[in-house]
């Protein structure tokens, strides 16, 4: 299992990859999650996707997309400053070059779960280590996200914990969080560990772009 | 890079760079005349006022709005109905449909909009857009034009979709901010959400009644929404009323 790195200008040389990152996104969260999202046909974009992403692809041994998370500079409209700054709580949002935001995280657990005891672990832990590889591929140093407190708890017990902007509040139907994920060799190498492999998970390496 | 792969990346390219309707539509124009089509429509249903770019005759859509065809264009209803792209025109809608709706394709021919094809595109909370690709040439098939690329086509109608939204929006950035609704507007919305009528409202923030509808057709129209439960649940899913 790996992930691949996507960015705008080579969405067309990965058409049918693209389309089935979109696929997948439709799949999680409009069909299961049911969010307030653009879907035509089996795909899924918002107006986010428009802000020359990268999109980390999270592949099958088997050669298909099971996982995906989009990476955006902060540089420019975020969803933490532009969509939910309620989740704030009157600090600053951060705006930096050494700051991606991510977004659309998931894994397919229906895809993933089957395959052996544990893989659907392993699969969120080479993920979270895709990103920490983009990260450091963009001359970043942190990831800042909006997220929900159930995977709050999944990044703490991957070792990854999320440094808080503001308390809790509740969004629709879920405890939404807003905060930070640090990068550190160490903070990688113990992913590598928990997710049993030797080193990059992440191919492709055009995401310099990422924070441009 | 295969034909089709490389028509969806100059599209992306190109559309990276529209900041208004008159780009916008320069790029979808290339895109339509790329994939063998001779015009196209992006109309936008969001409220009252529809949105339209597109490179059909003005003369057409002009008449199209006055008349207000958007009610009758059985396109757009099989748009509001359907997930996947689909084609229309041709032999078979000349005799399908009612009377009406045969003279309206009728008229669209003689507008040089003959067949096409369209994909249909679902935002949140029952608005809807829909990207056409149309030609008037009788010969054409346009099921045939995209057997190999209705991914593509659904994804270029996806991407202008949001990249309108993203650009041109005036309230895209007042759409997504929390600030824009009022004290008064959050208040008569968190008890409308506790399932107080406009009366009860008026005495629990001792306002007239006529005040309370007032401000909330304000966080209504702010919201972008149809309804006032259609508001509710935009200003509860966007946490404005915690």
């Amino acid at each position: 299992m790996h992930a691949i790195a996507l960015h705008t200008s080579q969405f067309g040389r990965h058409l049918e990859l693209l389309a089935a990152m979109y696929r997948l996104r439709r799949r999680v969260f409009k069909d299961r999650l049911d969010w307030s999202v653009s879907v035509s046909g089996e795909f899924e974009l918002d107006v986010y996707d428009t802000l020359g992403p990268t999109y980390l692809i999270l592949m099958a041994d088997a050669g298909e997309p099971v996982g995906s998370v989009r990476l955006l500079p902060t540089t420019g409209p975020t969803m933490l400053a532009d969509t939910f700054p309620v989740l704030l709580g009157g600090s600053p949002a951060p705006h930096d070059e050494r700051i991606l935001e991510s977004s659309r995280f998931c894994v397919d657990t229906s895809l993933v779960a089957e395959q052996a005891p544990n893989s659907l672990n392993r699969a969120t832990f080479i993920l979270f280590a895709a990103m920490m590889e983009a990260v450091r591929g963009a001359r970043a140093d942190s990831i800042v996200t909006v997220t929900d407190t159930r995977m709050e708890r999944i990044l703490r017990r991957a070792g990854w914990p999320l440094r808080r902007i503001a308390a809790p509040r509740q969004v629709g139907s879920t405890m939404a969080v807003a905060g930070f994920l640090d990068m550190s060799e160490q903070t990688l190498h113990r992913m590598y560990e928990q997710a049993d492999v030797n080193g990059p998970v992440l191919v492709s390496s055009d995401l310099v772009n990422a924070a441009a | 890079m295969s034909p089709v792969e490389s028509i969806f990346q100059e599209f992306i390219d190109a559309i990276q760079t529209a900041t208004n309707a008159d780009e916008f539509e320069r790029v979808a124009t290339r895109l339509t005349q790329r994939l063998g089509f001779q015009r196209f429509a992006y109309l936008r249903l969001t409220g009252e006022t529809p949105m339209l770019i597109s490179s059909y005759p003005k003369s057409w859509t002009s008449r199209y709005f006055q008349l207000g065809y958007q009610q009758l264009d059985p396109v757009v209803r099989r748009a509001r109905a359907e997930h996947a792209l689909f084609s229309w025109g041709g032999e078979a809608s000349a005799l399908a449909g009612n009377r009406e709706q045969r003279r309206f394709f009728d008229e669209a021919t003689t507008f040089g909009i003959r067949s096409g094809i369209t994909v249909p595109i679902r935002s949140g909370f029952g608005r809807m857009a829909a990207f056409t690709l149309a030609t008037g040439d009788r010969d054409l098939h346009p099921e045939l034009l995209v057997a190999d690329g209705k991914d593509l086509v659904h994804l270029v109608g996806l991407h202008f979709h949001c990249y309108v939204a993203a650009r041109l929006d005036v309230l895209s950035a007042s759409k997504l901010a929390v600030s824009e609704l009022t004290q008064r507007e959050r208040q008569c919305l968190a008890w409308t959400a506790r399932g107080k009528a406009v009366v009860d409202i008026a005495v629990l923030v001792q306002i007239a009644p006529r005040t309370v509808v007032f401000h909330l057709e304000n966080a209504r129209r702010k919201l972008g929404a149809a309804s006032i439960a259609q508001c509710v649940a935009e200003a509860l899913r966007r946490g404005l009323l915690s």
